[in-house]
């Protein structure tokens, strides 16, 4: 009876299966089974951190009157805060809007617990906040009449009055009056002035208006009330202020502080002398050198000049006061400190202890950008050089010098150096010294005595798992940073003085990471090339990223790099040496001892050269080097012309990734072979010509042969655009004009179902054009940056990590992205999912959970340990790391892995075992009993 | 005369043609600015905290932005003519975001944002009045451990029950009166349980089978 | 008459010209390209004129190719250039309909001409505004040392323009979401089936089973039950 009944089963059961749905969803299920990639809660805080800038002040003052005293500060990255007096902590933050609609412009002075503000370009925003709480009490717009003016105005608020100041050439100065709260236009006057002209140095101190006129010792400097309705230009000479003998080229300047003065300088900034504005304009008959800087406030009634020198790690704060005729000097503080470098202060706050003692706190801002409070010796110092960081490397930690010693029995080369030792007596006597180390060293740390001192932090060594690592990270005032990934503290600090990024625009530098800390006893070797900012000719600076100590120091190179390239092979010290181009393609080697190494490969080796200015891309080989010089000579050229379009981004793939299959298994069982070029290089332009004008042209570039490999084009699209350029797929975002909504799309290469060759990639050889999947998607959310994850061997899947506008950063799985994704629902393959049009942003992908990190300019990411792992430090405005697990975590066991259960339950089954034998044997001595 | 009429036509034809497609390359630059205005509601039990410093608003990703005042009001100022998505970022409450279009004569019309579809129009109330949707879920539970877990876990499952019968059926054996209940049902509910073949042959041989079956009866009998 | 006619029929062409430039359309134009060459093993070569390529209309892409052929000297440079695994490099002048006249250089590997036999294909990529951005040259041989039999170049010219970008398919999601609305409100009536008309195929085995077994068990219910009555009585 079965057979019959289980056949007319199986015909109706497929049907069944088939037909419903549940199937569907089940298949579904499982390919999405990896797609939940939370996070716990218990995990929070554990393996990541955030750390909070505000960037270099611009104003600052400290707010005595609240209940809490705290600093207020208003910075060039676009932020005003409020920092704590006595630790320095941000108390609260507002970012306004980025870039020239959000440039704080003027800041008024603290009163009544709230602050007038004015930010923008054209037209500008004058903002109104409470400050204990920090958020807006009113806001309102200023027209601005004379757009093209907007560099020359100047404001001034006074009184619950804001004065909107333009200076108009060789007529005067037109002075518009607005309430600060509400806005209403008070009233508009213009003040004749005719001193004015495009080559006065004017600076607005009010309520003067003052002119400098004339570079000689006949200079003269103008000066008008401008709040005065019925003020007559005036006029001072030089000769009045300095005396005879003074020099131009004569500079004047606004004096910082809570009392209208300038300070002039004379004798090319040699020295200089300051004039008071408060009543009628008087010279201070005390000369100040030209490189300190000068505040001026006062101690209840008398006027106080604050003179601040810096002098090789000393910095002297000198008080002059001003009431008596003869000025008196009298030394305030002398400091050592690593942290000032070249200070400003930027705003004082006094309280009087006694009849004629001062206790003063001195809010200090470094050239290179740190804040500092001095009161005595400094209390806080806060590092906002990170709020701008242009190049960002994760290094390894060496080992711990035990280990390191145990290495070094093993190491060839030491014991090539002595051949008595190489042999096995030597080695046997090696080996028990160095236990007898360990042993000694591990007797101590049990009885908990004090080690002995080595020159390396404890903790400062590479963990299991290889999770522990030092962020090495560059900033644009030229300061280098230490930081290690546990908790986020500054471990070292470097400054190399006078450099910039290469173009004006990017503050690009680029770091070399040039030798590794696995090369016991060579040290880890990192090189900073940048641009010196007086020439504009290459800099190297070369340091150890673990202890923050120069090597070699900053080497000054006589010409403009224009391309530069870490070498693949290394030297006998295991040593990258860098392939520097200038700008008239001759090719030089650092360190010049490893140009043998250089030009030993110099055959296969290229290099290629993106001009945006000109959009000529060209590429060099080093084929013809002589074993003494490296030659660069052309090989390819292409134009891609700015008439009609202007180069955005040039992005080629991570040196360090490695692709784990060649394939893809599609549905048929058969093989689609992925197009693996590791020469490949995507060009993005933005259409310039009036017929381009909003088109995104995207090109792929062989860059060893220079041969064009796919192009496509997209019209109606405005910028930014991020692209992410990883093994055989580019992942781009932009913004659809059309259809106002920002897309991502997506490009894979294949080869096909053949591969064209089976063991190695050459771009010399390799003439046919892959296959190109595409396909594009709507990101609901807007886009600051983007990047892909990536560990060492490649196996784990790669997720896109996406900066969001509004603090998140979400982790997107490739899967989602696939240009392989059906829109056809009946076709199934493993691991592609259907297609849907908008990407979902799903919240538990959101990496930084609530701890938003705002202004986010670049995500860098870099292999651990684990190959499930993958390591992820994000910068901008705020920093933050942590560590993702795309594959989650498949290496190594779960996190709450109930060892504890397994532990009882096993020696619960034992035991029970045990005691049930013997019940069974006394049972069966009972029966034998019966 | 008709003529002259047809002829100043086509060449009116002609020159609004032309300035058609000049005029669709020049830009209208409107130089109007317009103020986009509008309140954000905290969640319960938002009090005291200081919500609106934690919260902010943006247009367009960042473009301009709008901070709240004291009662959650906010205004976008300096915002020339266009479509704007509307967005409330706070790290712990999601908000739905909300697009506001400025046409070039001032006029102000809230939508909800549909990306797929992009023209239609769910209309919103203007001056926005933004509330709170759902606060972010950014965590899993853990999976928690519970006894149940273990006790229905199908491999402890079969080793337990077995061995309760085990060790209680013979005390239940032993205790007389429950043995005779036992005897009764068996002897109840006591019919083989017929073999399907023997079933199957049965119905479709039915005579035989009878005859044979009488022969035992008579059998056991004797 | 027929002057004001002609007059308007003149005036409607160009009034639909006008239309036209307004619109996206492709362009099309013409290209001269001279071509230089180099056989040198040094960094910096000389060149020496190859050839001419006209290209009348770059929609169809039908080229002019004029080349001479190439003297024994040169074929023996390039064998030397291959033995030294050197590379032959080729410089393209465009010049294209906007008036533009740009340079480009190419290279490929000496071996592979040889190899293919001095057949090569030169490819022309296009920005979207059809101007040249890129002159490749590739050869498909594999690398030889042979000496070629050809005197003369095979040239193949290959216009490339770029690709339209992918728009999210949105058009058809909608009509999905459309379709399974509609099945939705339509499909709730479906499954109103009676329970029967759903499960008989579980329904009909259990009940065959059951009027079986009652079948054959009147028989040995009744035999038992009087056997057991039987020895009961005794």
């Amino acid at each position: 009876m079965a057979p019959p009944i289980l056949t007319i089963f199986r015909g109706n059961f497929n049907r069944f299966c088939i037909d419903s749905q549940f199937f569907q969803y089940f298949i579904v299920l499982l390919s999405l089974f990896n797609l939940s990639l939370c996070l716990y809660e218990d995990q929070v805080g554990k393996f990541d951190w955030r750390q909070n800038y505000v960037g270099k002040i611009k104003f600052a003052n400290f707010d005595n009157v609240s209940q809490v005293k705290k600093i207020i500060v208003a910075t060039e990255e676009n932020v005003i805060a409020a920092l704590n007096i006595k630790t320095g902590q941000i108390l609260w933050r507002r970012v306004l809007e980025k870039g020239y609609a959000g440039r704080i412009r003027a800041f008024s002075n603290v009163a009544d617990d709230e602050l007038i503000l004015v930010n923008g370009g054209v037209p500008a925003i004058v903002r109104y906040w409470n400050l204990t709480t920090g958020h807006i009490l009113n806001e309102w717009p200023i027209a601005e009449q004379n757009p093209d003016r907007i560099e020359d105005v100047q404001w001034h608020i006074n009184d619950g009055t804001l004065y909107h100041i333009l200076p108009i050439y060789n007529s005067g100065v037109e002075v518009t009056a607005y309430d600060s709260k509400t806005g209403e236009k008070l009233k508009s006057r213009k003040i004749s002035a005719p001193f004015i002209s495009q080559e006065t140095e004017c600076v607005l101190a009010s309520p003067y208006f003052i002119c400098l006129k004339g570079d000689s010792s006949l200079a003269i400097l103008f000066y008008i009330n401008i709040f005065e309705p019925k003020s007559q230009p005036q006029s001072i000479t030089i000769n009045t202020i300095f005396g005879a003998g003074a020099e131009g080229p004569y500079r004047i300047s606004l004096v910082p502080g809570n009392i209208a003065a300038i300070s002039i300088s004379t004798d090319n900034n040699r020295r200089k002398r300051l004039l008071l504005l408060e009543n009628e304009p008087t010279p201070v008959p005390h000369d100040i050198d030209g490189e300190n800087s000068v505040y001026i406030t006062n101690f209840d009634d008398k006027k106080v000049v604050l003179e601040l020198s810096y002098n090789d790690k000393i910095t002297t704060v000198m008080a002059t006061y001003l009431n008596e005729n003869e000025p008196q000097s009298e030394k305030l503080h002398r400091i050592i400190h690593n942290d000032l470098y070249r200070p400003e202060i930027v705003a004082t706050t006094c309280t009087c202890k006694s009849l004629k003692r001062y206790a003063c706190k001195f809010l200090l801002s470094s050239e290179d950008h740190s804040i500092s409070l001095l009161d005595k010796k400094v209390l806080w110092t806060r590092e906002e050089a990170l709020a701008r960081i242009v190049a960002v490397e994760i290094v390894e930690l060496p080992m711990s010098d035990r280990d390191q010693a145990i290495e070094t029995e093993f190491d060839l080369k030491e014991s090539l150096d002595v051949d008595s030792t190489w042999d096995v007596f030597g080695m046997l006597v090696r080996r028990l010294s160095s236990q007898a180390n360990q042993v000694k060293a591990f007797i101590q740390a049990a009885l908990g005595l004090e080690p002995q001192q080595s020159n390396q932090r404890a903790d400062l060594v590479r963990d299991k798992f290889g999770l522990h690592k030092m962020i090495v990270a560059v900033t644009s005032a030229g300061k280098i940073f230490g930081i290690e990934s546990k908790k986020g503290e500054l471990i070292w600090q470097l400054r190399v003085p006078n450099i910039q990024g290469f173009s004006k625009e990017s503050d690009q530098m680029v770091l070399y990471v040039q030798r590794g800390s696995r090369h016991f006893p060579h040290p880890p070797q990192c090189s900073l090339l940048a641009a010196d900012k007086d020439t504009g000719s290459g800099v190297i600076f070369t340091f150890n990223p673990i202890n923050g100590q120069a090597l070699d120091g900053l080497t000054k190179l006589n010409y403009r790099v224009k391309q530069s390239m870490l070498l693949h092979v290394t030297t006998d010290s295991f040593l990258r040496s860098i392939i520097i181009l200038d700008e008239r393609d001759r090719a030089y080697v650092y360190p010049e001892s490893a140009t043998a190494v250089a030009t030993s490969v110099g055959r296969n080796t290229y290099i290629f050269t993106v001009d945006k200015a000109s959009g000529i891309l060209s590429g060099y080989s080093f084929s013809y080097s002589t074993p003494q010089n490296l030659i660069a000579n052309k090989v390819w050229e292409l134009v891609l012309s700015p008439k009609n379009q202007r180069i955005t981004h040039v992005v080629s793939k991570d040196p360090i990734e490695r692709v784990h299959s060649q394939g893809r298994v599609l549905g048929d069982r058969s093989v689609l072979y992925k197009y693996i070029n590791p020469n490949l290089v995507a060009i993005v332009t933005q259409g310039t010509s009036s017929v381009q004008k909003n088109t995104l042209n995207l090109y792929l570039l062989d860059v060893v042969s220079g041969s064009m490999v796919f192009s496509i084009v997209h019209k109606r699209t405005k910028g930014p655009v991020h692209i992410v350029h990883s093994e055989n797929w580019l992942v781009y975002s932009y913004f659809n004009e059309k259809s106002r909504r920002t897309e991502i799309a997506t490009l894979e290469l294949y080869e096909g179902k053949t591969q064209s060759n089976m063991t190695v990639f050459s771009s010399l050889t390799t003439t046919k054009l892959p296959i190109v999947e595409r396909q594009a998607f709507i990101f609901p959310a807007s886009i600051e940056s983007m990047r892909e994850t990536i560990t060492e061997k490649g196996i784990t899947s790669k997720h896109i990590l996406v900066a969001l506008a509004n603090g998140g950063v979400l982790e997107l799985p490739w899967m989602l992205v696939d240009p392989r994704r059906s829109i056809n629902p009946e076709m199934r393959e493993e691991g592609v999912i259907p297609y849907m049009p908008e990407l979902p942003i799903h919240v538990d992908g959101i990496i930084n959970y609530n701890q938003s990190v705002f202004r986010i300019s670049g995500i860098h990411t870099s292999p651990s340990g684990l190959e499930s792992t993958c390591l992820v430090f994000v910068h901008g405005l705020d920093l933050f790391y942590t560590r993702v697990a795309p594959s989650k975590t498949f290496d190594v066991l779960k996190e709450d892995f109930d060892y504890y259960l397994i532990v009882i339950v096993l020696a619960a089954l034992v035991i029970s075992s045990y005691i049930t034998k013997k019940l069974a044997s006394q049972k069966l001595q009972k029966q034998a009993w019966k | 005369m008709i003529q002259e009429i047809r002829f100043i036509l086509a060449i009116f034809l002609v020159i609004s043609s032309f300035s058609n497609s000049l005029a669709e390359n020049e830009d209208d630059v409107s130089t109007d600015l317009y103020v986009i205005e509008g309140k954000v509601f905290s969640w319960e039990n938002a009090g005291n905290t200081p919500w609106q410093l934690m919260t902010h608003v943006m247009a367009n990703g960042g473009e301009y932005y709008g901070f709240l005042r004291e009662d959650g009001t906010f205004t976008i100022s300096n915002v020339p003519f266009g479509s704007y998505v509307i967005e409330v970022i706070n790290p712990n409450y999601a908000y739905e975001p909300v697009r506001v279009e400025i046409n070039s004569k001032g006029k102000f019309r809230a939508r909800k944002v549909n990306l797929i579809q992009t023209s239609q129009v769910i209309q919103v109330p203007y001056p926005l009045k933004l509330r709170p949707l759902t606060p972010f879920r950014y965590f899993q539970m853990r999976e928690q451990w519970r006894v149940t877990d273990f006790l229905f876990n199908p491999m402890v499952f079969m080793m337990i029950l077995p061995l309760l019968f085990i060790i209680i059926l013979p005390k239940i054996m032993n205790d007389p009166e429950t043995k005779k209940e036992i005897e009764q049902l068996n002897n109840l509910t006591s019919y083989n349980m017929p073999e399907m073949s023997e079933v199957i042959t049965s119905f479709f041989s039915s005579g035989e089978k009878q005859k044979a079956k009488t022969v035992k009866a008579v059998k056991k009998r004797q | 008459m027929k002057m004001h006619t002609s007059f308007a029929k003149i005036l409607l062409v160009l009034s639909l010209s006008s239309f036209i430039s307004a619109s996206e359309l492709d362009f099309d134009g013409w290209l001269q390209i001279r071509l230089w060459h180099s056989f040198d093993d040094e960094p910096t070569p000389r060149y020496v004129e190859r050839g001419k390529i006209t290209i009348s209309s770059i929609r169809s892409g039908a080229a002019v190719v004029s080349q001479p052929g190439l003297h024994n000297l040169n074929i023996d440079k390039l064998n030397i250039l291959a033995k030294h695994g050197g590379k032959y490099r080729l410089k393209a002048i465009v010049q294209s309909s906007s008036g533009s006249e740009i340079t480009f250089l190419t290279s490929i590997l000496a071996c592979n001409l040889l190899g293919s036999n001095l057949q090569d294909t030169l490819n022309i990529w296009l920005d979207s505004s059809a101007e040249p951005i890129a002159v490749n040259l590739v050869s498909q041989g594999p690398c030889s040392l042979k000496n070629p039999t050809a005197q003369s170049w095979t040239t193949d010219v290959q216009m490339k323009y770029p690709d339209g970008g992918p728009m999210p398919d949105t058009a058809t999601y909608i009509q999905k979401l459309e379709r399974e609305k509609q099945a939705r409100e339509s499909g709730e009536n479906k499954d109103n089936r009676s329970f029967f008309a759903k499960y008989w195929m579980y329904v009909i085995p259990a009940v065959i089973f059951v009027v079986l077994s009652s079948a054959t068990n009147p028989e040995a219910g009744n035999t038992v039950g009087s056997g057991g009555g039987g020895a009961q009585r005794q």
